[in-house]
């Protein structure tokens, strides 16, 4: 497991890219852009399909949503999957696929072995 | 005290309830500028309120875009529709409505052919065409507005697809009244003027020219007379008659230019000395039907309806091999028609269409807010018919 940023640790596992998100973090503009940042230095420059293990995230503020579905801070993610810990967040989650619509595919799920199995089609 | 902290805690905790509860409902009234406030737990009542909490701004971007988008809407005055792929209305502005004369929500659901925008085609034709073309456009469409006035309008269409990717047509209406009424003026001068050096060119061949070559054929006629030698007096009767020829022929191009009939006398008889011309006997037949009381047109008008007939005849004589022409004058208090028809051999109307002929016709018939509908069947003759608003 490799230390990325104090709020995310990401490691890659199958091929896949793991953002592991830590407890109870809120997220705004300046660490998205750290997240984004330390991502693509971690990848060097290689793309991956990824899952997020958003456990931890309590909130994250409009323009830290923009900006991570936007394309430069999607650059290098072929798919995403997005692990959350209950309906009511994986419905929240949904909404905000539909209304920040990114340049790949982004899932949600409830079950990292059903988001690995789906990442893996992208690896 | 084990039991009072836990009934601290189940107050705590129905407190930050009703604070979501409360939230919602303002959501679902609309309201989304109240957020709630995190513990410093960081629980997981404060990750459900941060998501409510990011629901909230999502819901008030997308409310403020939508009320935006919605003023705009509303607050153009063009007639804007969006109208599904079966050519039902699904939304309308204030505008159209208001126009139109309908109360709010009159339109929604109902097929486009409710409106009656004339010289539109059939939806399904329109939307053939737009799924190639993805926009279209149209000048010259009428439509009955609720005040009961006949408004030309320029009609916009755009294919495109909604959020949800069905795709739907868009279509704005702008009045073009003032536009239409400019171009008429513009029109109504040059024809003016050309009718005027029309006018001004016949007069001045009919009254030197002519009047010059009666003079000359008047002096080789009697000269004529005076002479016995028989040679030289055949060649002076050959001259004279060449002469008269002449005259005749000059006379034909001033009655074309500017029959003086059509002034002194009217419209019909300028028609029925044009048809009387032996130039056209033994090829066409004319039938000439007019209402026993036919109202006294203005002189611009009837110049033009005169043009017009000229401009189907000599296009029959050219083009049509017909025998017979038909010309039906009617009118009422309100409106003029023409009727104009060959037993020809037809043609398709689209392939005309660049012809500068017709394009004159139209022209002059649209600077009087008239209609003219031209039906030709390749082998079935050409039916011209015209139709003037007498004010």
């Amino acid at each position: 497991m490799q230390p990325a940023t104090p709020y995310l640790q990401l490691y890659i596992k199958n091929g896949i890219l793991v953002g592991h998100y830590r407890e109870k973090v809120h997220i705004n503009l300046a660490m998205a852009h750290d997240i984004v940042s330390s991502r693509l230095a971690f990848t060097k420059g290689k793309a991956y399909p990824t899952m997020i293990i958003g456990h931890g995230i309590v909130s994250m503020d409009k323009p830290a949503r923009e900006y991570l579905s936007s394309a430069p801070a999607t650059e290098g993610l072929i798919a995403t999957a997005i692990v959350v810990d209950s309906e009511f967040h994986r419905i929240v989650g949904n909404f905000f696929i539909s209304v920040n619509r990114t340049p790949m595919p982004v899932r949600i799920f409830r079950d990292v072995t059903r988001a690995e199995k789906w990442l893996q089609k992208f690896v | 005290m084990a039991a009072k902290i836990c009934l601290n805690k189940k107050c705590v905790m129905d407190k930050r309830l009703n604070q979501i509860s409360s939230i919602l409902s303002d959501y679902s009234r609309g309201s989304f500028d109240k957020q709630l406030s995190l513990s410093s737990k960081l629980d997981t009542i404060d990750g459900i309120s941060g998501s409510i909490n990011m629901l909230g701004e999502e819901l008030k971007e997308a409310t403020i875009s939508r009320d935006y988008f919605n003023n705009i809407f509303n607050a153009v005055t063009d007639i804007v529709m969006v109208i599904n792929t079966a050519g039902i209305i699904e939304q309308t502005n204030a505008s159209a409505e208001m126009q139109l004369g309908h109360p709010a929500g009159f339109l929604k659901g109902k097929p486009l052919s409710v409106i009656k925008l004339k010289e539109l085609p059939h939806f399904r034709r329109l939307l053939t065409c737009l799924k190639r073309t993805k926009t279209a456009q149209y000048d010259h469409c009428r439509l009955k507005m609720g005040n009961g006035a006949i408004v030309p309008l320029r009609v916009n269409l755009v294919y495109f697809h909604d959020e949800q990717l069905r795709y739907r047509v868009l279509l704005t209406a702008t009045d073009i009244s003032f536009r239409v009424k400019t171009e008429n003026l513009v029109i109504r001068a040059i024809i003016e003027s050309q009718e005027k050096e029309r006018a001004r060119l016949a007069k001045d061949l009919h009254d030197s020219i002519i009047q010059q070559m009666a003079g000359i054929k008047f002096q080789v006629s009697t000269t004529a007379f005076g002479i016995k030698k028989i040679s030289q007096k055949q060649v002076l009767l050959r001259a004279n008659n060449a002469i008269g020829e002449l005259i005749a022929e000059m006379r034909n191009i001033c009655f074309n230019l500017m029959p003086r009939s059509l002034e002194e006398f009217g419209l019909v008889k300028a028609v029925q000395e044009f048809c009387g011309h032996s130039f056209f006997a033994g090829r066409l037949k004319f039938e000439i039907r007019q209402p026993a009381e036919f109202p006294a047109l203005p002189v611009a008008l009837s110049i033009d309806l005169y043009r017009v007939i000229q401009e189907f005849v000599n296009n029959t004589v050219r083009h049509s091999n017909a025998k017979r022409v038909i010309i039906a004058f009617s009118a009422n208090r309100n409106s003029l028609s023409l009727l104009l028809q060959d037993n020809g051999k037809g043609f398709l109307p689209r392939e005309a269409r660049g012809g500068m002929g017709l394009k004159n016709v139209q022209s002059r018939i649209r600077s009087h807010e008239g209609k003219l509908e031209l039906v030709s069947t390749p082998g079935k003759g050409t039916r011209c018919k015209i139709n003037i608003p007498l004010n």
